[in-house]
């Protein structure tokens, strides 16, 4: 009970962050006062974000990948197999971005004003590819729970 | 800290979590592993298929991250826009990197 609390956690902050990365991102191109407090609260709520997805990793693991996805058939074929390997790139991709997310706020300066171009790109290619990250990991996750989220109910 | 010298920490941090990050798992360094069903966490180089080695490769691509972070913290001290220039390189590289890896290695066959 405490994982699917936790899953649903994990999700609402999922798309949370995902918007907010957009927001930061945005922030960031147009150089606009705020863009550093959106930075901070991307950064900030996906690192939340990881740590539950982290915390639940372990009944994933057993309930989802052990018990549904790895399941080989009598013909030798793992038909759903995919979907943990899919997975598993899922959360290097969100990780990666999680990074990027807290390089774009660790680089971001108020209105972009003193930031040579080189600062400027930086910054701006991270909260980019964070941004990115997040959405595919967020787009993944959720086509993965469509086939299993926690395992079967009990 | 200056601008530039706060970008080349980030910058240096980041290629430092790339590389130990992709490295671990490369090169089968030992990593923290979780075991669910036994709840019980070791030191493995090759894991067994329920063994979970995501804790231990994050854990390295922290201590790569602090340790990348050290050195920009020392090269920014007397860093040029070049030099900036040339971390933001090596940056996009070890990102592309990590990707790549992390995408051909769990690549659905």
């Amino acid at each position: 009970m405490m994982a699917r609390l936790l899953l649903v956690l994990h999700a609402v902050l999922g798309f949370l962050s995902m918007g907010l990365a957009v927001h930061a991102l945005l922030w960031s191109w147009q150089r606009r006062a705020r863009a550093v407090l959106f930075a901070r609260l991307a950064a900030l709520v996906t690192v939340a974000q990881v740590v539950i997805g982290l915390v639940v990793y372990p009944v994933y693991r057993v309930k989802v990948r052990h018990e549904i996805f790895d399941v080989r058939h009598a013909d030798g074929q793992v038909p759903l197999g995919w979907l943990g390997r899919l997975f598993d790139i899922k959360e290097h991709f969100g990780l990666i971005g999680l990074v990027m997310l807290v390089l774009a706020w660790w680089l971001c300066t108020r209105g972009g004003e003193r930031a040579s171009r080189t600062e400027r790109a930086a910054q701006l290619g991270a909260a980019g590819l964070g941004a990115g990250l997040i959405w595919v990991a967020g787009i993944v996750g959720v086509l993965v729970t469509s086939y299993a989220g926690l395992g079967r109910l009990q | 800290v200056s601008q530039r010298q706060r970008s080349l920490i980030g910058l240096a941090g980041l290629v430092g979590f790339m590389l130990a990050y992709t490295g671990c798992a490369l090169f089968a360094w030992p990593r923290l592993a979780y075991e669910p069903v036994a709840r019980q966490w070791a030191w493995v180089k090759v894991p067994s298929p329920l063994q979970m080695t995501f804790y231990g490769q994050i854990l390295w691509g922290v201590i790569g991250g602090v340790a990348g972070m050290a050195a920009g913290w020392l090269l920014g001290r007397r860093g040029a826009e070049e030099a900036e220039r040339r971390w933001l390189a090596w940056s996009v590289t070890a990102v592309v990197f990590a990707l790549g890896f992390a995408a051909w290695h769990n690549w659905p066959r």
